[in-house]
C-alpha cells in the first residue's frame, strides 16, 4: 500500500517535471520579459541552480538505502525539488531578448539540461523500485555536473557568440586537418590507429587519381577560406567596443552573424566528406557551391553590419575573391557542371 | 564475409551509423590515438555481444548525425565532441562493465620518436646486458654508466622522459634497445552518451561516499546559517547544544558552581586533563612523540654537522 502511494507521488512529480521539459521545448525567444540587470539575473539563476543541485542530492539521499522512505518523508523532498525547478525555469524566463538571443539560447539549453536531469533521476529511482542503484548515483552525478557547469556559462551576448564561433571554428579546423592528413596518405587509411578502420571495408582500392588531386586543390582552398572567414568572425565579435552603436543593435547583429555561421560547419563537412575516393564530381560541385553561398552571405552581411568598419573592407574583399577564385577553378576542372 | 568496395561502403556508412544510434541507447565517444588496426581488432572481439565499435571520418560521422537530428534532437549535443581521432562504442549493457572491457584492452607499446609521452619514464639502475660498443647511446643522453663484467650497467635511476613532452629519437632508440615499452595505448573514453544526455566519464564513478559528502556540505551550510541568524534547525541543534555545554563548562571553571558533567577535578588540574586527552588519543600521541623524537634527532644531527663543518 505504502509503495503504491509512493509510486503515485512519484508519478505526479514526474508529470510536473515533464511539463517543465515540454515547456522548455518551445522556442525560448518567442517570449521576452523586461528583466533586471544581467548581473542580478545571474545571481538569481545561479542560486536557483544551486538549490536544484541540493534538492536533487536530498532526493537521492532519501533513497540511498533501506528502509525505503515513507510517503510522508518523501513528499516534502519531492515538493521542494519541484518548487526549486519551477523557480529555475521562471528565473530563466525573466531574461529579456534584449540581452541577445544567442545568450538566451545557451542559457535555455543549460536550464533544459538541468530539468531533464532531475526528471531522469526521479524516473530512475522509480524504475528501480526505490532501491539504490548504480544508475541512480550516475543520474545524481549527472545533475551535479549540469549544475556545476552552469556558472561557467558566458555571462553576456558577446561571450555567448564567441563561444559559439569558437565551437564552429574547432569543427571547421578539424575537417580541414582531416582532409589534409588524408591527402598525405592519398586517401587511403594508414595502419596505425586510423579511424577509417572498418572490418567490412575492402581497402584494396586505389586512392585519388591525378584528376582527383586537381579537384582536391580548389576544394581545400574553399575549406581554408571557410576557416579564415570563421576566424575573422571571432575577431569581429570580440571587439568589445562599437562606439556610437546602440547595444541592442550590436546584439542583434551578433545574433544574426551567429545564425549565419551555424551553416558553415555542416557545409564544410558536406564538401569534405564527398572528397574521399571514389569522387562524385556533380556532388562536389553542388557542395562547393553551397559552401561558397554560405560564406559569401556571411562576408556580405559583415560588410553592411555595425560589427565592421570601413577598415575591415580590405579583408572582406580578399575573402570574397578567395571564395570566387576557388569556386571558379573547380568549375573549370569539372566543366560539365 | 564479402567485403564491400569503397563506394558501397561509403553510401552504407551513414545508414549504419544512424541505425546504431536508433538501436543502442548508450555509447562512448572514444579517443583512438596510437591504436593500431590489430589492437582495434582485439577490442572489437572483446566487445562482441556487448557492444559495437564504430569508426569513421569525423566529417562523415557529423554529417550522418546532422541528418538524423530531426528524428533525435539530443544527438546534436554529440557534434562538438566529434573532433580529433575519435570513434564510438555503442552498447545496451552496463556502461561501467563496457568501460572495464575497454580498459582491459590497453597494450604496452614501444616509445615512438615524436609521440607525446603520456607519463614520466624513469630508467632504473640496472645491468643492461648490452656490450660496451653500445656506450655511445647512453653517452648521447648523458646517462652515467660503467662496464661491469663486460656489459653496460646504469649506475643510478635516470628520469628519461617527462610527461607531456615529445619523445626524442635517442630516448626512443635506447628504450627499444633495452626492450622497454613504457606506454600503454588503448581506447580513451572522452564522453558518455546515455539516452539523450551527454556527460563526463567520471560520473560513472560516483559513489555513496560522494553522495554523503555532498549531502553533508548542504547540512553544514544550513547549520552555519542557522547558527549565524539564531534560528534553530535540526542541522544546527547539535552545534547549539555543544556550544551551550561549552559555556556551562566555562562558567563552572571560574565559579564555585558545579555539576556532574563539569568534571571540576579535571578542569582544575591541567595535568590530569592532559593525561586523559593522551589516553583518549594514544595513537595520535605516539605519532606526535615519534615526530618530536625525529625532530630532536635531526636537530642534533644538524648541530653535529654544523660543528664538523665549521672546524674541518
Amino acid at each position: 500500500m505504502t509503495e503504491a502511494e509512493l509510486v503515485s507521488v512519484f508519478h505526479s512529480h514526474l508529470k510536473i517535471t515533464d511539463a517543465l521539459v515540454e515547456d522548455l521545448k518551445e522556442n525560448p525567444t518567442t517570449c521576452s520579459a523586461e528583466c533586471d540587470t544581467l548581473d542580478f539575473f545571474w545571481t538569481k539563476i545561479c542560486l536557483a541552480v544551486q538549490n536544484v543541485s541540493k534538492e536533487a542530492t536530498c532526493l537521492c539521499m532519501a533513497f540511498s538505502g533501506p528502509p525505503i522512505a515513507t510517503v510522508q518523508e518523501c513528499q516534502p523532498v519531492l515538493h521542494k525539488l519541484e518548487s526549486v525547478a519551477v523557480m529555475l525555469v521562471s528565473v530563466f524566463y525573466s531574461l529579456s531578448n534584449k540581452n541577445g538571443l544567442t545568450l538566451k539560447k545557451q542559457v535555455h539549453s543549460a536550464v533544459s539540461d538541468i530539468i531533464k536531469s532531475i526528471h531522469s533521476l526521479a524516473q530512475t529511482i522509480l524504475s528501480h523500485n526505490f532501491n539504490i542503484s548504480k544508475e541512480q548515483l550516475q543520474k545524481t552525478g549527472n545533475v551535479w555536473e549540469c549544475c556545476d557547469e552552469f556558472p561557467k556559462q558566458p555571462r553576456d551576448n558577446t561571450s555567448a557568440v564567441v563561444k559559439a564561433i569558437t565551437q564552429c571554428q574547432s569543427l571547421v579546423s578539424d575537417a580541414l586537418q582531416e582532409i589534409e592528413e588524408a591527402e598525405k596518405e592519398n586517401g587511403i587509411a594508414s595502419d596505425s590507429g586510423d579511424c577509417w578502420n572498418d572490418p567490412d571495408l575492402n581497402d584494396d582500392v586505389p586512392g585519388w587519381t591525378d584528376h582527383d588531386r586537381d579537384i582536391l586543390g580548389p576544394s581545400l582552398g574553399l575549406v581554408k577560406a571557410a576557416l579564415a572567414c570563421v576566424k575573422k568572425c571571432a575577431g569581429v565579435a570580440t571587439k568589445s567596443q562599437h562606439d556610437g552603436d546602440d547595444e541592442c543593435q550590436v546584439a542583434n547583429a551578433q545574433d544574426e552573424l551567429n545564425e549565419r555561421l551555424q551553416g558553415v560547419s555542416p557545409a564544410v563537412d558536406e564538401l569534405v566528406s564527398c572528397l574521399y575516393p571514389p569522387l562524385s564530381e556533380s556532388v562536389i560541385v553542388q557542395n562547393a557551391k553551397d559552401l561558397s553561398t554560405v560564406l559569401v552571405d556571411i562576408v556580405e552581411f559583415l560588410r553592411n553590419s555595425p560589427l565592421t568598419t570601413e577598415t575591415d573592407g580590405t579583408w572582406i574583399n580578399f575573402l570574397i575573391k578567395a571564395i570566387h577564385h576557388n569556386k571558379d577553378k573547380l568549375y573549370q576542372l569539372i566543366p560539365g557542371d | 564475409m564479402v567485403k564491400e568496395d569503397k563506394a558501397t561502403w561509403k553510401s552504407n556508412y551513414f545508414l549504419k551509423l544512424v541505425q546504431l544510434f536508433e538501436e543502442y541507447p548508450k555509447c562512448f565517444i572514444v579517443g583512438v590515438d596510437n591504436v593500431g588496426s590489430k589492437q582495434m581488432q582485439h577490442i572489437r572481439m572483446a566487445l562482441r555481444g556487448h557492444g559495437v565499435v564504430m569508426m569513421g571520418k569525423n566529417t562523415m560521422m557529423r554529417k550522418a548525425i546532422r541528418g538524423h537530428v530531426e528524428t533525435n534532437s539530443a544527438l546534436e549535443k554529440l557534434l562538438p565532441h566529434i573532433k580529433g581521432n575519435v570513434g564510438f562504442v555503442f552498447t545496451k549493457s552496463d556502461l561501467s562493465e563496457i568501460r572495464k572491457v575497454i580498459s582491459e584492452n590497453r597494450v604496452a607499446a614501444p616509445a615512438r620518436a615524436g609521440a607525446l609521452a603520456p607519463l614520466d619514464v624513469t630508467l632504473p639502475a640496472q645491468n643492461t646486458g648490452l656490450g660496451p660498443e653500445k656506450t655511445s647511446f647512453f653517452q648521447a643522453l648523458a646517462i652515467p654508466t660503467k662496464i661491469s663484467r663486460g656489459t653496460i650497467e646504469i649506475q643510478n635511476d635516470v628520469k628519461l622522459i617527462k610527461q607531456g613532452e615529445k619523445v626524442g629519437a635517442s630516448e626512443a632508440t635506447l628504450l627499444n634497445m633495452l626492450k622497454i615499452s613504457p606506454f600503454t595505448y588503448g581506447l580513451v573514453i572522452k564522453q558518455v552518451y546515455d539516452s539523450g544526455t551527454i556527460f563526463d566519464p567520471a560520473i560513472l564513478d560516483v559513489t555513496d561516499d560522494d553522495l554523503r559528502s555532498r549531502f553533508m556540505e548542504g547540512v553544514a551550510n544550513i547549520a552555519s546559517l542557522s547558527l549565524a541568524i539564531g534560528y534553530p534547525t535540526v542541522a544546527s541543534a547539535p552545534h547549539s547544544l555543544v556550544n551551550g555545554f561549552k559555556n556551562l563548562l566555562a562558567v563552572a571553571a571560574v565559579t564555585e558552581i558545579t555539576f556532574k558533567e563539569a568534571m571540576k577535578e579535571l578542569l582544575s588540574d591541567p595535568s590530569k586533563l592532559a593525561a586523559l586527552q593522551a589516553a583518549a588519543a594514544p595513537t595520535a600521541a605516539v605519532e606526535e612523540k615519534k615526530e618530536e623524537a625525529k625532530k630532536e634527532e635531526s636537530e642534533e644531527e644538524s648541530e653535529e654537522d654544523m660543528g664538523f663543518g665549521l672546524f674541518d
